[in-house]
């Protein structure tokens, strides 16, 4: 113990006067058919850089999305970057952006989402949620087995896979209280033409809460294709 | 090792989920009409004929070790209607609920299911939880999953040599079994079902189980070494070398059995509910290859680029 103290004491003697990360790189991930914002979660997709004016192969650094499909970190260190979009729920890119960062950049990116669920129609009848929408697929051509359809509830307006109460999302399916749409197969006409329906169980009366959908297929990363998020409120007592 | 009491000190904090007794079978806890299966004794799930190498793993309610009694329950119902699944709507089993109250008189209030923080409270006469769990106030000192691990367990050993530091009983490594179980395997993968089928029935031979018959899958071979390997250091390796540990672990909560006590029936009764805390399990397919180690990339950078997701 006393030796790590004066080991820190020793190490922080030498003043460090190499200059903070300033500059901002920052922008939206934009949805190809939609022309909007990607819709995601935080960390539903990641910002890849690689700083290559600091060294050949250097390790990658990620910014997470955030929930309304933007990305921002403002301690970045200017040089020059290639930078792509990567472990999100749309088509790999292989076209690295190559530049430089300093000052703010703003730089947008556009992604061929896996799948979009359109049509999204949401409804409270008693303690009951249903969520219904079809699914269409910008580029069917070897995209990866469609897994499920995932209702989301939260009580604050951050909801998604990763925040989300749990006992309305029962994804076991030897459970009897199971309530994803499991698809589990390859994109074809018959998902084309389901409506499909989710049954959220057991809200509390006179609560407001936030849901949405997400969609995702068995690629590296099974993130999601979200739906839009829905406010809905349960009548009181 | 299994509860403080137990050991003298010494405590697990890993237990069985109820998936793994699964392997073997579910247990009838729930009658045809979907109401739960009363049971007379805390003991009863043993007079099941379950499989002797699951009695050897697994410690289940009702049995004892070294003087005490294994009598996990985790709160009594003063009544029960209805079935287990509209149950399960109601008692969600989260840490939360667990600390709702905690009641130190016989009257319980007005709540119908009651837990407590101390195996010192009683409700008409009768342990509101065990001595062994389900405790919300020792987190995962007491078990969380309704069983205890029976497997490397010396009964014979006394309280005090199984002190913290104290005790010698020896980690399986490698056995006989695990060398039937990757010939039985490999055998499958290529076809040689017979001595497949020969290999698996040794092990089954051995455990007291059913022998397999002809029509096996690469499941049951799988699953064969899952309940004979358990807690063996194996399953890890095994979810991973199959490349099957992103669909296990995918979003995955364990299961408990967790014993309750209906007050005005004098039954006991066992709900398959997802473990107290809730934890969830998952594997990303990026981790099947680890990283290359950086001060190796650092000597030669023609190793670059690192695998994927690194």
């Amino acid at each position: 113990m006393t030796a790590s103290i004066l080991v820190a004491a020793h190490a922080c003697s030498k003043v460090d006067n190499y200059a903070a990360p300033n500059a901002v790189f920052q922008g939206n991930i934009i949805d190809s058919v939609t022309g909007q914002n990607l819709l995601t979660e935080t960390a539903g997709a990641e910002i890849e850089l690689l700083q290559t004016s600091w060294v050949a192969n250097p390790d990658p650094y990620y910014i997470p999305s955030k929930q309304d499909g933007s990305y921002q970190d403002s301690r970045i260190f200017s040089g020059t970057y290639s930078v792509i979009p990567t472990q999100g729920a749309f088509w790999p890119i292989t076209d690295t952006l190559k530049t430089q960062i300093k000052g703010t950049i703003t730089q947008n990116f556009t992604v061929v989402p896996y799948l979009e669920i359109i049509n999204f129609t949401d409804s409270v009848n008693a303690d009951s949620l249903v969520m219904t929408c079809n699914l269409t697929c910008p580029e069917p051509n070897g995209l990866p087995e469609i897994l499920e359809i995932w209702p989301f509830v939260n009580s604050t307006p951050f909801v998604g896979s990763a925040a989300s109460i749990p006992n309305y999302t029962i994804s076991d399916n030897t459970n009897p209280s199971y309530n994803l749409a499991a698809i589990n197969s390859n994109w074809d006409s018959t998902i084309a033409a389901t409506t499909y329906r989710l049954v959220v169980h057991g809200l509390l009366p006179g609560q407001t809460y936030y849901a949405r959908l997400g969609v995702r297929v068995n690629d590296s990363y099974k993130k999601y294709d979200f739906s839009p998020i829905v406010t809905v409120t349960t009548a009181g007592h | 090792m299994s509860n403080r009491e137990m050991t003298a000190n010494g405590l697990s904090r890993t237990y069985p989920s109820y998936d793994y007794v699964e392997r073997y079978g579910e247990l009838p806890v729930v009658n045809a009409d979907g109401t739960p299966t009363r049971f007379n004794n805390l003991s009863d799930l043993l007079t099941l004929n379950l499989e002797p190498r699951l009695l050897a793993t697994v410690y289940f309610p009702g049995m004892t070790l070294r003087g005490y009694t294994f009598d996990q329950q985790r709160g009594i119902y003063k009544t029960f209607t209805g079935s287990a699944a509209q149950e399960l709507s109601n008692n969600l089993n989260t840490p939360n609920d667990v600390n709702v109250t905690a009641p130190s008189t016989d009257t319980g209030g007005s709540v119908n299911l009651i837990f407590s923080s101390s195996s010192n409270y009683t409700f008409r006469g009768h342990n509101i939880i065990g001595v062994v769990g389900f405790n919300p106030s020792t987190g995962d000192d007491n078990t969380r999953t309704g069983f205890y691990i029976r497997k490397y367990i010396n009964y014979n050993a006394s309280i005090t040599a199984c002190n913290l530091y104290q005790s010698t009983q020896s980690y399986i490594d490698m056995r006989y079994a695990e060398v039937l179980l990757n010939r039985a395997e490999a055998d499958y993968e290529l076809g040689m079902t017979s001595d497949a089928l020969s290999c698996i029935n040794q092990i089954r031979d051995r455990a007291g189980a059913t022998e397999a018959t002809g029509s096996m899958t690469i499941d049951t071979i799988r699953n064969e070494r899952d309940k004979e390997l358990a807690f063996e250091h194996q399953y890890w390796w095994d979810l991973r070398r199959w490349r099957i540990a992103d669909q296990v672990l995918d979003n995955r909560k364990l299961y408990a059995l967790i014993p309750y006590w209906i007050a005005d029936e004098n039954k006991y009764i066992f709900l398959k509910q997802v473990e107290p805390y809730q934890r969830v399990y998952n594997f990303q397919k990026l981790w099947y290859y680890e990283p290359l180690p950086g001060s190796e990339l650092a000597k030669n950078p023609n190793l670059y680029p690192n695998n994927p997701g690194y």
